[in-house]
């Protein structure tokens, strides 16, 4: 199964970031830690989006 | 401050101790998995560039059961820093030697919201940020 790289590693940045941020709101109802959470993951999928494209390139030609 | 309650302070700070210790550990095992399987499946020269399917998925239940197993940890260590704080303020003759820090659950929910729960929003950024390096090497990029 062939995708594109950056759509799908944003949508799965912005995926987990909603996971993670509806798991830290059923723990601690704090919606500052629910903004801090999505935000670090989804940046952390941009930076590993980065490293990716460093590694195999865009695809897009 | 009597010796009764020196000892029970020492008895809940063992407690402490355990709890984030486990936490810690916990931590280290999910990305010894995440590591050691990037290491043994997408070795050099054996023309496998992505990980399979079937051993993603195995991989991210576990990360999951340790990421709950992990929270859980991280709150058990918090009930008892707030049992702590409660002995702390107790006199020498009201000291049972209790350990049931369960009943400060909802005290601690009232905190979690009122304060940042750092410890909760770095276990679960670890976590999903294991299971995301996973599940992009699982699928095969153009």
């Amino acid at each position: 199964m062939a995708l594109p790289l950056i759509p799908t590693m944003l949508i799965l940045g912005v995926l987990f970031g909603l996971i993670g941020g509806g798991g830290v709101f059923w723990m601690t109802h704090n919606l500052k830690a629910v903004a801090i959470t999505a935000a670090s993951i989804f940046s952390f999928a941009l930076l590993y989006l980065a490293l990716l494209i460093l590694e195999n390139g865009t695809g897009i030609r | 401050m009597t010796e009764a309650k020196i000892r029970h302070l020492e008895m809940i700070r063992n407690a402490i101790d355990g709890a984030s210790g486990n936490s810690l550990r916990i931590k280290g095992f999910a990305l010894l998995l995440l590591a050691g399987t990037l290491a043994l499946v997408l070795r050099e020269g054996t023309g496998v560039e992505v990980i399979p399917q079937p051993i993603a998925i195995v991989l991210l239940i576990i990360i999951a059961f340790l990421g709950l197993l992990d929270f859980y940890f991280i709150r058990q260590a918090d009930l008892y820093k707030i049992l702590y704080n409660e002995v702390r303020k107790l006199s020498g003759d009201e000291i049972d030697f209790s350990m049931e820090a369960d009943k400060f659950s909802g005290y601690l929910n009232s905190q979690y919201n009122e304060r940042l729960p750092f410890p909760i929003i770095a276990s679960s950024v670890l976590h999903l940020n294991i299971a995301l390096i996973l599940i992009s090497k699982t699928l095969a990029f153009i």
